[in-house]
This record gives structure tokens, C-alpha cells and sequence, in this order.
């Protein structure tokens, strides 16, 4: 293991353990993903098909909505108890304080959308079980692209005052293009067609997914520079 | 003459180029207003300076 | 003001009127729209000069991080400005043009779409700016924001065009018609020239502004 893959684990275990004891974040978000739930049935109406045929695009609703709260308090912790110049004075690459965040946010995104899944299926009577293969793959490349670039911009928005409406509004334009991709992928495999018939989107996918990781691997180290 | 397959929206088209002309111009004169009150103070530290 | 600088806005303000000239008197009013389609030699060079500014936003930004020199960074913060504006101008055009032509002021075509997205990642940009104080630390985040806003921007054209390809397979008849006929083509390039001229002076103006506040606050 090279000292960079050392230096990325230790960061990424560290937020996984204050995670695991603290468990703020993660109740929070879990409570959240239940409100939404109910906000989304109230603000459809009682039609179950309306409901249905807009649950593509309602679980990335979530998602995304989740990883606004959740990705956006990924510096709170280093801001708030004067971490930030233990960040600054890391030697080596500090790109590696971005994967191992960026690990530790993909985790606790996959850990939120496991649940909306889940609670999707139970409170709107969805099968979501015969296509979990393919929703999975789809999953995993959509919270690639929101965590990266979400880790990225909150490394930045720590920092700034007004952080909490910044944050939304510089991720969120990011976004759409990702969004617009999962949100058809999903619609596609959970219509029973298989895999491949996304493959388009799927691509894109994979494209902006390198994209936004290459220029955060590049770009965390001047975001940290103070 | 041949006959017109749609009817001439000139009212559309002012709007469109007016607003436009608007917008630039405005901008327009924030930069001149702008860049004459740095001037203004630049110069006025100047005198002081002096 | 720099007199490279002046005579810069005089040709821009000639090239305009010639422009303008262009679209009403040379060019011919158009067979299937009628002359409502002269939005177009507004329309699009507004859009081709908003490309052209953040084209210049990415530049400013890598520059800035490569060199730490503020003039790149004056660069990057003026060519957003500007191409804010324009892209707004875009949007406000388009939707007027579309109006008559397809009974709506807005939809959600590729082009539309893509366009507002556009707007939204460069406002987004200059909000940023607007937040933080320190110099330094500014560059360095709208340079990163500046970045991705760039790379987003062939990804958001490949998702929109094929998101309304599937949900829209008859194509809406677009408000540009192909230029084959020379005169059109002819007014489009002047107009696109012209605005071209217009945003290279207000860009030479803007940077000058920039670094005389950069002047005042270190002096």
C-alpha cells in the first residue's frame, strides 16, 4: 500500500469512525429520507400512478436532496474544531484527503439511498426487488458523480460564509446533466427492459463520473492552500 | 407577390433587439460609471500624495 | 481609457450598425418564418460570444492556478461577468423568437435547456466570487468552479440532446434554418463579428476596472 493509498484510508477511516459514533449525520439523514417520503406523496396527490410513473425521477429527488444535507457537512467537522490547518500542513499529495472523503461520502450516500430504496418499495408498493442488478449499477455510477463533485465544492464552501445556500447553488447546475442520465436509466430498468438498453446513458454516466473525479483529483490541493 | 406563410411579428422582433440594446447599453454604463469613480479616487490619492 | 481601448468600442459601435443592416436591409425575409426569424442574427452570435467568454473563463482559471498571477484571475472573473450577460441575452432572445414561432415562450428543447443550464453554472460562478472577500482565495475557488463549470459543459449538451430525443422524436421545426442562402449566412457572420468586437471592448473595460480595484486595495 502506497503511503498516498495510506494517507486516503486514514481519512476515510476517520470519518467513517466519527460517523459510527456520533451517527449525527446518519440518523439525520435517514429521518430525512422518511419526511421526504411524505412529502413527495402529499405533493403528487393520491393518484398511484402519478406516483409511480414519476418514481424515477422522485428517488434521485432524494437523492440528490439527501446528499445536499449530507455532502454538504462533509468539512463541518475540520472547520468547526480547527482542523482545517491539521489539512493544510498533511504532507504529500492532498489529493488523498480528497479520495478518502470522497470515499467516506460515496459510502454514506450508498448507506441513505439503500434505505430510500427501500422505504420506496414499502410505502409506494413498488417492485424495486426484480431489477436491483441493474438499479444498483445505475445507483453506484450516479453517487460516483454526486459525491465527487459534491465532496469537491464542500472542501470549498467550508470556508465561505453562506455556505448553506452556496453549496446547493453551485452543485445543483452540476447536477442536472447526471441527473437527467440516472434518472432515464433508472426509468428504463425499472421498466423491465434490461441493462444494456441504457447503455447510453450509462456511458455518459461513466464519462462525466472520470471527468469530475480527474479535475478533483487535480484541483482539492488550491482549494486547501489558505 | 407570393403569399405570406406567416404573419409578420415586427412587435416580437423589436422587443427581442430591445431588449438586447437595453441590456448592453445598461452594462455599458455601469462599466463608464465604474471605471470613473476608481479613476476619480485614484486621482484624488494622488493629490494627496502629492 | 486606453486609446487602443476607445477606437476598440468605435469599431465595435460601426460593426454594430453595419450589423444591423445586415439583418433588416440585406438580408431577405425568410420563406417559412417570416421576418421574425431576423432574431436570429441576434440570437445566435449571442450565444456563439457567450462560448467565446467562458472559453475564456477556463482559461483565466487554469491560468490563474497554474501562475498565481492576478491577471489571469481579472481575466476569469471579467469573461464570466460577460458571459453571464450574453447567455441571458440568449435566453431572453430565444424565448421572445419562440413565442410566435412555437405558440410558447419557453420549452424544454435541447438547445433551451442546455443553454439555461448554462446560465445557471456561471451565475452560480459569479455568486462564489461575490462571497468571498480575500483575493487570493477567491481566484483559487471560482478558478476550481470555473473548471468544472467548463468541463460541464459538453456533458450537459450530450444529456439534454438525447433526454429530449427520447422524449420527443419529431423534431420542433428550429428556429434557425439551415444557412444555406448566402445573404443569410453573410448577415449572420457580420452580426457575429460585431457582437464579437462588443465583447472584446466591454472585456477590455471590465479587466481595466479590475485592475484598478486591484490597484486601489493594494496601494
Amino acid at each position: 500500500m502506497t503511503a498516498y493509498g495510506r494517507r486516503a484510508l486514514v481519512v476515510l477511516w476517520k470519518d467513517l469512525l466519527t460517523e459510527r459514533r456520533s451517527k449525527e449525520s446518519l440518523n439525520a439523514l435517514f429521518f430525512f429520507s422518511l419526511l421526504l417520503l411524505f412529502l413527495f406523496q402529499f405533493a403528487l396527490g393520491p393518484d398511484r400512478e402519478r406516483l409511480q410513473s414519476a418514481l424515477p425521477g422522485l428517488l434521485w429527488l432524494g437523492f440528490v436532496l439527501a446528499g445536499l444535507l449530507g455532502l454538504g457537512r462533509s468539512f463541518i467537522a475540520e472547520r468547526d474544531n480547527d482542523c482545517w490547518e491539521g489539512l493544510l500542513l498533511t504532507p504529500g499529495d492532498k489529493s488523498a484527503i480528497y479520495l478518502g472523503k470522497l470515499l467516506a461520502n460515496f459510502i454514506l450516500m450508498t448507506v441513505v439511498e439503500v434505505v430510500l430504496v427501500f422505504l420506496f418499495g414499502v410505502f409506494y408498493n413498488v417492485d424495486l426487488w426484480s431489477a436491483l442488478g441493474p438499479l444498483t449499477v445505475v445507483l453506484f455510477l450516479g453517487t460516483v458523480g454526486l459525491s465527487a463533485v459534491g465532496t469537491l465544492f464542500a472542501a470549498m464552501t467550508a470556508q465561505v460564509r453562506a455556505r448553506e445556500l452556496l453549496f446547493p447553488v453551485l452543485l445543483l447546475p452540476v447536477q442536472v446533466p447526471l441527473l437527467l442520465a440516472t434518472v432515464s436509466a433508472t426509468q428504463i430498468v425499472l421498466g423491465g427492459q434490461p441493462l444494456a438498453d441504457a447503455a447510453a446513458w450509462l456511458k455518459l454516466l461513466v464519462g462525466a463520473d472520470i471527468v469530475y473525479l480527474v479535475i478533483g483529483l487535480l484541483t482539492f490541493e488550491f482549494i486547501l492552500d489558505a | 407577390m407570393p403569399d405570406k406563410m406567416m404573419p409578420d411579428h415586427w412587435g416580437y422582433v423589436f422587443a427581442a433587439y430591445g431588449v438586447a440594446a437595453v441590456a448592453l447599453v445598461t452594462y455599458w454604463r455601469h462599466l463608464v460609471r465604474r471605471a470613473r469613480s476608481l479613476v476619480a479616487r485614484q486621482r484624488g490619492k494622488e493629490g494627496k500624495a502629492a | 481609457m486606453r486609446t487602443s481601448t476607445r477606437a476598440l468600442g468605435w469599431l465595435a459601435a460601426l460593426a454594430l450598425v453595419i450589423g444591423l443592416g445586415a439583418a433588416f436591409g440585406y438580408a431577405p425575409r425568410e420563406a417559412v418564418q417570416g421576418n421574425v426569424q431576423r432574431i436570429m442574427y441576434l440570437h445566435v452570435p449571442s450565444i456563439l460570444t457567450a462560448y467565446l467568454a467562458f472559453a475564456l473563463v477556463l482559461l483565466g482559471s487554469i491560468g490563474y492556478l497554474a501562475t498565481r498571477r492576478a491577471g489571469w484571475d481579472r481575466l476569469a472573473a471579467s469573461a464570466g461577468e460577460l458571459g453571464v450577460l450574453f447567455t441571458g441575452i440568449t435566453i431572453v432572445t430565444g424565448s421572445i423568437w419562440g413565442k410566435p414561432t412555437w405558440g410558447t415562450w419557453w420549452t424544454w428543447d435541447a438547445r433551451l435547456t442546455s443553454t439555461a443550464v448554462l446560465f445557471l453554472v456561471y451565475t452560480g460562478y459569479l455568486l462564489l466570487r461575490g462571497m468571498v472577500d480575500e483575493p487570493e482565495r477567491r481566484g483559487r475557488y471560482a478558478a476550481v468552479v470555473g473548471i468544472v463549470g467548463a468541463a460541464n459543459i459538453p456533458i450537459v449538451h450530450f444529456s439534454v440532446k438525447w433526454w429530449r430525443a427520447l422524449h420527443q422524436p419529431s423534431t420542433i421545426l428550429g428556429p434557425e434554418p439551415s444557412p444555406i442562402a448566402a445573404p443569410i449566412a453573410a448577415a449572420l457572420l457580420v452580426n457575429w463579428v460585431a457582437l464579437t468586437l462588443l465583447f472584446v471592448y466591454f472585456l477590455a473595460r471590465r479587466i481595466e476596472i479590475a485592475r484598478l480595484e486591484d490597484g486601489a486595495r493594494d496601494a
